[in-house]
């Protein structure tokens, strides 16, 4: 490998470390860092610098080099398709929930362990609703 | 289903605060069974496998999952006396709100008049 091409390669590896980061860390520790899940800040400071280190190697690169100009192709396809993924597939509809300040629609369900849970239960103390998608 | 086990980890301080937790999802109790085991969860995970309490709540997505109806991702918080407090409903499947942002609702509770 070219030293001069070090810089456009290490663009390559810093915006997959982004990318491939993100899933990493949603598959293996999404409870302990919500903040990466919610906003992928870590992973996009990656995907910008290895941007930035592709379009330096673009700006460097002699007369007619293409490996530079193809692997900042590369990366900014990368970026975005990683965009697309994370603000539009993984949208959802829009849906206003309970109102505040309105009762609490009452339930009877049943838990776990068999045991019906309802409403009335939890009187006297702050109960806090986790509607979730599924266990997948 | 990750929120879960945020809250687990959080299980100290919402019991400081005498705050509850349960889940609510279309799975059959069986599932949410082996889930609570495999997770490690303690609280109550309710099954609403025919969306009855998810549709009192106004929080079904329709055919989002294999064409089959199930819950928005969302987070409603309920005051001792049934009143709704605060809500999180997500619009998008990633974002859901961290257990510090939920404890600073809960620690709100006590400060805020019912709207």
């Amino acid at each position: 490998m070219r030293p001069r091409l070090l810089p456009a390669y290490a663009g390559l590896v810093l915006v997959l470390a982004g990318v491939l980061g993100y899933f990493a860390v949603v598959l293996l520790l999404p409870a302990w860092v919500p903040f990466v899940r919610n906003h992928a800040v870590p992973n996009w400071l990656l995907v910008a610098a290895g941007l930035g280190l592709s379009l330096s190697a673009v700006r460097r690169a002699a007369p007619g080099a293409w490996m530079p100009r193809l692997l900042l192709g590369v990366n900014a396809s990368l970026a975005v398709l990683f965009a697309a993924f994370l603000y539009v597939m993984l949208s959802v509809p829009a849906a206003g929930g309970p109102s505040i300040g309105a009762a609490a629609p009452d339930f009877a369900l049943v838990d776990q362990t068999g045991k019906t849970v309802r409403l009335a239960d939890y009187r006297g103390s702050p109960l806090l609703l986790v509607f979730y998608r599924g266990h997948w | 289903m990750s929120e879960l086990q945020g809250l687990q980890l959080s299980k100290a301080a919402f019991a400081a605060r005498g705050a509850k937790v349960a889940g609510v999802v279309v799975d059959p109790v069986a599932t949410n069974a082996e889930l609570a085991r495999a997770a490690g969860l303690e609280f109550p995970i309710l099954s609403d496998p025919d969306l009855r309490m998810i549709d009192g709540y106004g929080l079904r997505h329709v055919a989002a999952h294999d064409g089959q109806d199930i819950a928005l991702s969302a987070s409603v918080l309920i005051d001792g006396d049934g009143v709704v407090r605060w809500t999180s409903v997500t619009r998008n499947v990633r974002v859901r709100p961290d257990p510090v942002e939920i404890l600073a609702a809960i620690d709100a509770l006590g400060s805020a008049p019912p709207p």
